[in-house]
C-alpha cells in the first residue's frame, strides 16, 4: 500500500520501506529530496510558489516554506545537507485563466528551483513543464523515483538508484 | 447534445456541498482516473468554473457512432461542443433562477488525469485566498442508463449558504 500525500501535504522519514505517490501533479511540483548515508528522504506537493505568512500552518503548501521545512525535518533525521539530491515533476500550465493568476506552473517552478539553489541543493532529475499531467511515486524497494503520465510511458527521474551507501544504514 | 449524439440526457442528483480548496482533486475519486473534461471559467456576475467531465472510456463509447473515433482532434472538438451544450444550458437555468448575467469562456478540453486539472484548478482557488468553496455536482443519465459523467459547478462569489437559502 502506497503513501499518498495529497496538496500541501509531505512526508518524511528514515529507512523507508513503504512507496510514497503524489497523484495527478499538473502546476503544483512534487518535490523528492533524498539523502542515501543516512537514508532520510522527504516529499512535499507544493502548491504556489509563496506564503502570504512567515509562518504558514501547511508550509509544505508553498515553495518558499517547503523546501526549508523539509531540509529542517530531514536533518532532525541525521541527513546531512550537502548530501541532499533532488528530483522534481509538475509545474505544467493546465488552465488559461484569465485574471492575476498567471501561469502558477511556471512560477511554482522557478520558485522551488531558487529555494534549492540557495541552500545548494543539487537538482539530480526532473520532470516538469508541458500542458500535461504527472504522477510522481517513489519506489521505496528500488530507490527510484519514477514519473507516470496518461498515454506515454514511465520515466525514471533518479539516475542511479537512490539507496543507503553507509554501511549498515537502511533502505531508502 | 441529445441531437448531436442520438441519446436522451437528463441532468439528475444535483448536490451542493462544502471543500477545502485542496480536497477537489478527489472529488470525483481516485486523482489518477484519466479523464475528458471540458472547462468553462464563468464570467458575468456569477465568476467561477464550470466543467464537465467524465471517464475516457465511456467518452470513447459515446463518440465513436458520433465521429467515428473515440480519441483524436475530432473526438476533442466534440467533447468541447458537448461541454458547451451542457454547460451553456446549466449556466442558462442557474442565470434564470438568480437573475443575473453569466457567460461561459470557450472550452479548454483536457484528456488527462483529473487530479492534475482539479489539483490545478485548486492552485488557482487558493492563491485567490479561497481555501474552502462551495461546489454544485450534476449527475448526467442517459436512457440507456447512468453515465459516468458530472457536470460541476464551484463559483467563486457564492457561499454554499448562499446557494441553499436561494434555492
Amino acid at each position: 500500500m502506497s503513501l499518498a500525500i495529497g496538496l500541501g501535504k509531505y512526508a518524511v522519514g528514515k529507512d523507508v520501506r513503504q512507496d510514497w505517490v503524489i497523484y495527478g501533479l499538473g502546476s503544483c511540483i512534487g518535490l523528492i529530496l533524498c539523502e542515501r548515508w543516512e537514508g532520510v528522504l522527504g516529499m512535499a506537493h507544493i502548491v504556489l510558489p509563496a506564503s502570504p505568512e512567515p509562518d504558514p500552518p501547511e508550509p509544505a503548501r508553498y515553495a518558499d516554506t517547503a523546501v526549508p521545512f523539509l531540509l529542517q525535518e530531514m536533518e532532525r533525521l541525521g541527513a546531512i545537507p550537502n548530501r541532499i539530491v533532488a528530483f522534481l515533476a509538475g509545474g505544467a500550465r493546465m488552465l488559461e485563466i484569465n485574471g492575476a493568476v498567471g501561469d502558477i506552473g511556471r512560477r511554482n517552478l522557478e520558485a522551488v528551483r531558487e529555494e534549492l539553489a540557495m541552500r545548494r541543493i543539487r537538482v539530480g532529475g526532473e520532470s516538469v513543464g508541458g500542458t500535461f499531467g504527472r504522477t510522481l511515486r517513489w519506489n521505496a524497494a528500488e530507490g527510484l523515483a519514477i514519473v507516470s503520465r496518461f498515454g506515454a510511458a514511465d520515466e525514471v527521474l533518479t539516475p542511479v538508484p537512490c539507496r543507503p551507501v553507509r554501511p549498515g544504514g537502511g533502505q531508502a | 447534445m441529445s441531437e448531436l449524439v442520438e441519446k436522451r440526457f437528463k441532468i439528475t442528483e444535483v448536490s451542493m456541498t462544502q471543500h477545502e480548496a485542496e480536497e477537489l482533486p478527489n472529488l470525483l475519486g481516485d486523482a489518477s482516473t484519466p479523464v475528458c473534461a471540458s472547462f468553462f471559467q464563468v464570467r458575468g456576475e456569477l465568476p467561477g468554473f464550470l466543467l464537465l467531465v467524465m471517464p475516457v472510456h465511456e467518452v470513447a463509447a459515446l463518440l465513436e457512432p458520433l465521429v467515428g473515433q473515440g480519441e483524436g482532434e475530432m473526438a476533442d472538438s466534440a467533447i468541447g461542443e458537448i461541454g458547451n451544450i451542457v454547460g451553456s444550458a446549466f449556466l442558462n437555468h442557474i442565470a434564470d433562477h438568480y437573475h443575473i448575467y453569466a457567460a461561459p469562456t470557450p472550452p479548454q478540453v483536457f484528456r488527462d488525469m483529473i487530479g492534475a486539472l482539479m489539483g490545478s484548478l485548486a492552485a488557482v482557488l487558493v492563491s485567490g485566498g479561497k481555501l474552502e468553496v462551495p461546489v454544485v455536482r450534476t449527475q448526467l443519465t442517459q436512457n440507456e442508463g447512468v453515465l459516468s459523467a458530472f457536470l460541476l459547478w464551484i463559483p467563486e462569489s457564492f457561499s454554499l449558504d448562499e446557494l441553499r437559502q436561494s434555492k
